[in-house]
């Protein structure tokens, strides 16, 4: 399977591959900003996005409307430090499958992607 | 009212290295930053709050901290570029959290990361800067709270 | 006359009249009398040929008869000789005779006659000379055929008288046959001119009816031809005329619609320019919110958006705004499309006069602004079908108005400060401002130590900090209140409710210090104020006094004891008051100076704690006083002491109110731990409880009692700080001595 993270942080895009890359996928991508995320979707074709939120050059969420947009079965878990119930909201509103708070560890990661996965 | 985001910001970093660390953070006594008093460790970085309320959140800590907590989540080689991006991280994580509390008003900006050692705070006029320091395996850092609430209005 | 002229003149304008009766009328008449004319002068043309023609006829049957005659005389002579009856043949010479004698005598008389057709006609006596000369020459030959016929006739007649008729012999006969023929063929001669001249004749008739025959067909050709010809001719000319007028609007009507276009792409420039100019964005939104294709260009880098034709204002906004707003802002939107509802109405409401608007900043972090909305309705037929917006970026203004709203609250406090300072003395203002520096600045120093105290743990360590901080507040408080500034008086007990709340706590963690930073935090801004506010002061002051001691210390070269002196009296005047408790104080200024001199501020603080507690703790009411038979107004003093053994200078302050309540004490210091229960200590130990602590028997706290750390506070100063030493005399319900001793000047 493959696997496209987006997360304009270096260090949340190496956890996130250290805690999943191994065990689910074959192929890791990366995009740091929502435009190069739907761009590297279209190219890519993940099975699986991690989304960030708060990134410059437009944000995560406007990232998976467009996403989900163009391929309504995109499967994408939003990860982000945003703790409020309407942004999670917002999330699966526009299509994502799963909403993830930061800060995470490598379990919390896990369970989650099973989670959405096992849907 | 003061007080509240005071405690909003301390939750959010014990829990930031509860969760990261498996660690307790204590938060040692706040207090007021002094005019010419240089409050930054080696890594400092800033996030600009607009919306319910206005200002800064600064998060600054020492090399050795971050290393430490670099390894801890599996970066077996840190360098000065990760701390960078960690310490970021960490400012990121601890404003956003802070909107459990304070709604989706507080909006955050992306993180701005500030290199070097002796920095002067910049915080808006009118606005008292809080220091918020904080203790973890005997490593410190702070959190540094700079905000007012917005007017009514909007 | 006059009727006419103006008939004349109007016809000027009725030009279809005017032809009407000059022209259709007088030829369509003429038209009939022409064809009429030439009907009947056709009438007598044709009369005239048949005329002519009969004339003919008959006169050629002159001629016939003639023939008939000479031809009927031979027949007779014939038969004469034959001795055969002539009877016939006479008859028809009789006929014969009598037929062209009848017709000659009609052109001789004119008389009715029959045609060679059977037509019976009238022949005109022939009046022509010519004719006449003929006529009357065949008159001479006929009269003399006539008579020859007619004798014959009579002869061989019917009536038979032989006798006679034997006379004429067939030599008569023969003689009048040759002379008959001979006159015949003269007569034939002359018939025939005769005819000649009846048919030139005839023809110059024919010819004279012609002429006017032809005129009149003229006429009535040119009349038949010019009517529809000028009818058709006028039509044309109308017509043209028409056209070249159609034409002559054509072409003034396209100059015009020229021009209309010009002045219009002319305007349409005008209104780009505008668009292109105008500071406001400026555009239409239809029911769905969605914006029109024409919008000013402001617009663009107002909402920092290109392409806005035809895209949704309010997918646009709902970026920006917070999800409240929003939600507003659409209910707005519906609103002003709802023709049902007032205009008037729904624009006071607007909610978007001046919104905060966050734009995402590409470089990360938000660009925050304020943008200001107003709306007008675009009404058709009753239905609202666009909404009129302008969009205004407001953000400098909105900072302004901030500013100023801030500054004014700021001032409100500021006045309140100001009217609570104004009657202070400058020096001491500033003493008093130095003070809380001071005392600011040791809390936050006290509250940033990173060091931890080598004995117990972090708890202990904080609540020593803890304490540290509440001192520092407390004589904020006290110093705060000799000078009756309430609003430093009120922040400083408020913060010092909170310290104490937390001191009662078995635990202490980092968290609960933050409610320490923030009241120290308020404190610095009222300091801040307070600053501010002296600036303002120096040079509008005017001495308040209320005292002459207050009056002394306007001059700034007072010795401390005497400001001291002063201040306390002004903090006993006041606290007697707000206790309802009278008392007077007496000083000793000398003996106060030789211990304050070199720890004014020190002294200073002290003694009003002595004093605050025993205001509050020891000095009775008047009436309980009275019934003690004490004197109604309560004394305190400070007067000096001897030098101590030690050779330190001393002073009392001595109150002479109910002193120490040792029962009181004494209870409280069991429930404090410091006296067990059992234990029955002499009154000197119970009376140092007081020292302890925490330790306090007020049964309320009021802005002038302590929470009991009075105290322990004038024990560290005095002992601690100041390397003196304390003691306490009292005699329950008489009065309480308080002995301070320093270490003496040095000089």
């Amino acid at each position: 399977m493959k696997l496209l993270i987006v997360d304009d942080s270096l260090i949340m895009r190496r956890a996130i591959e250290r805690s999943l890359g191994r065990s689910h996928f074959t192929e890791v991508r990366t995009a740091t900003t929502g435009v190069q995320a739907i761009d590297m979707f279209e190219r890519y074709q993940p099975d699986v996005v991690t989304m960030d939120i708060t990134m410059p050059d437009m944000d995560g969420l406007s990232a998976v409307d467009v996403i989900i947009k163009r391929n309504p079965r995109a499967v994408i878990l939003v990860v982000s430090a945003l703790a409020d119930k309407a942004t999670a909201v917002e999330a699966i509103k526009r299509g994502a499958s799963g909403f993830l708070l930061k800060p995470i560890t490598a379990e919390s990661v896990h369970n989650a992607l099973e989670d959405i996965l096992t849907d | 009212m003061e007080e509240t985001i005071l405690k909003i910001f301390a939750q959010s970093i014990t829990r930031y290295f509860a969760t990261v660390a498996e660690g307790q953070a204590v938060l040692g006594t706040p207090y007021l930053s002094a005019d010419n008093e240089s409050v930054a460790y080696d890594f400092s970085a800033v996030i600009g709050i607009t919306g319910s309320h206005r200002g800064n959140i600064y998060y600054t800590a020492p090399r050795e901290k971050l290393h430490a907590l670099l390894s801890l989540i599996g970066e077996s080689l840190p360098d000065e570029r990760l701390c960078a991006e960690l310490v970021g991280e960490i400012t990121n994580t601890i404003s956003g959290n802070a909107r459990e509390h304070l709604g989706a008003g507080f909006m955050i900006s992306t993180p701005f990361i500030l290199e070097g050692k002796p920095l002067s705070v910049h915080s808006a006029k009118d606005t008292t800067c809080y220091i918020l320091p904080i203790t973890w395996n005997q490593h410190r850092s702070r959190v540094l709270v700079s905000l007012q609430q917005s007017p009514p209005n909007s | 006359m006059k009727k006419f002229l103006t008939f004349i003149t109007n016809l000027r304008r009725r030009p279809l009249l005017a032809w009407t009766l000059f022209f259709y009328a007088p030829v369509t008449v003429l038209a009939f009398v022409a064809i009429l004319g030439v009907q009947d002068y056709s009438r007598r043309l044709d009369a005239e040929l048949a005329n002519s023609q009969r004339t003919g006829g008959v006169v050629g049957r002159i001629n016939a008869f003639g023939e008939q005659i000479t031809k009927s005389i031979l027949l007779v002579e014939k038969s004469l000789r034959e001795k055969k009856p002539a009877d016939a043949s006479v008859y028809e010479l009789q006929v014969a005779a009598d037929r062209a004698d009848q017709i000659i005598n009609a052109f001789n008389e004119g008389s009715e006659t029959v045609a060679p057709d059977g037509v019976r006609f009238m022949v005109e006596a022939v009046t022509d000379e010519k004719a006449l000369e003929v006529l009357t020459q065949m008159n001479v030959i006929w009269v003399g055929i006539k008579t020859r016929a007619d004798k014959i006739v009579l002869v061989a007649g019917p009536h038979k008288d032989y006798t006679e008729a034997a006379a004429f012999t067939e030599k008569n006969l023969a003689e009048s046959s040759e002379f008959v023929a001979a006159q015949q063929t003269r007569l034939a001669e002359q018939t025939l001119s005769f005819s000649r001249r009846l048919e030139s004749l005839a023809q110059d008739r024919v010819k004279a009816l012609e002429g006017p025959r032809t005129v009149f067909i003229g006429l009535a050709a040119f009349s038949l031809l010019a009517l529809p010809g000028v009818f058709f001719f006028n039509r044309v000319r109308l017509a043209r005329n028409a056209s070249a007028r159609l034409a002559a609007e054509l072409g003034s009507s396209q100059a015009r619609l020229e021009s209309q276009s010009q002045a219009l792409s002319t305007a349409k420039a005008e209104t780009d320019r505008i668009m292109e100019t105008v500071q406001e964005g400026l555009l239409l939104i239809d029911a769905q919110g969605v914006i029109g294709d024409y919008h000013s260009r402001e617009l663009t880098a107002i909402l920092r958006q290109e392409k806005l034709a035809g895209r949704s204002l309010l997918q646009i906004l709902e970026r920006l705004l917070t999800e409240k707003m929003f939600n507003t802002t659409k209910d707005y939107v519906a609103l002003l499309f709802d023709a049902n509802r007032k205009e008037k109405a729904v624009l006071k409401v607007n909610p978007l006069t001046d919104i905060e608007v966050n734009f995402p900043n590409p470089a990360g972090g938000f660009i925050n602004r304020y943008l200001g909305f107003s709306f007008r309705r675009i009404v058709e037929n009753g239905v609202v079908t666009r909404v009129f917006v302008a969009v205004r970026d407001v953000t400098t203004q909105m900072e302004l108005e901030k500013k100023l709203r801030d500054s004014e609250r700021h001032k409100d406090r500021q006045l309140d400060i100001l009217l609570g300072i104004v009657h202070v003395a400058p020096a001491e203002l500033e003493s008093f401002i130095v003070l809380v520096e001071q005392e600011l600045d040791t809390i936050n120093d006290t509250l940033r130590a990173e060091h931890f105290a080598a004995t117990g743990g972090q708890g202990d360590a904080l609540r020593q900090r803890l304490q540290t901080v509440f001192r520092s507040v407390h004589n904020v408080k006290g110093n705060a209140a000799v000078l009756q500034l309430t609003t430093f008086q009120k922040a400083a007990d408020a913060f010092e409710s909170k310290l104490n709340d937390l001191l009662n706590r078995p635990q202490l963690t980092g968290d609960d210090f933050l409610a320490v930073v923030v009241a120290q935090a308020g404190l610095r801004a009222d300091l801040g104020d307070l600053m501010e506010l002296r600036e303002k002061l120096v040079g509008l002051r005017q001495p308040v006094a209320a005292n002459p001691s207050a009056n002394a210390s306007s001059a700034t070269l007072t010795s401390p004891a005497v400001q001291i002196g002063a201040g306390l009296q002004q903090l006993v005047a006041d606290a007697a008051r707000d206790l309802d408790k009278a008392t007077t104080l007496t000083i000793d200024d000398y003996a106060l100076h030789t211990v304050a001199a070199d720890r004014p501020a020190l002294v200073r603080d002290v003694l009003i704690q002595l004093a605050r507690n025993s205001l509050a703790h020891s000095v009775e009411p008047a009436p309980l006083r009275l019934s003690a038979g004490k004197p109604p107004v309560a004394t305190l003093s400070v007067r000096a002491l001897p030098r101590s053994d030690d050779g330190l200078v001393g002073i009392a302050f001595r109150d002479d109110g109910a002193g120490l309540n040792l029962v009181a004490i004494r209870a409280r210091a069991e429930s404090a731990g410091l006296i067990s229960p059992n234990a029955s200590p002499a009154p000197a130990d119970i009376a140092r409880c007081i020292f302890a602590p925490g330790f306090s028997t007020a049964a309320s706290v009021g802005a002038h009692s302590g929470r009991g750390m009075g105290m322990d506070i004038i024990k560290a100063k005095v002992v601690d700080e100041a390397g003196g030493a304390i003691e306490v005399h009292c005699t329950p319900g008489q009065f309480c001595e308080f002995h301070l001793y320093f270490p003496a000047t040095i000089a």
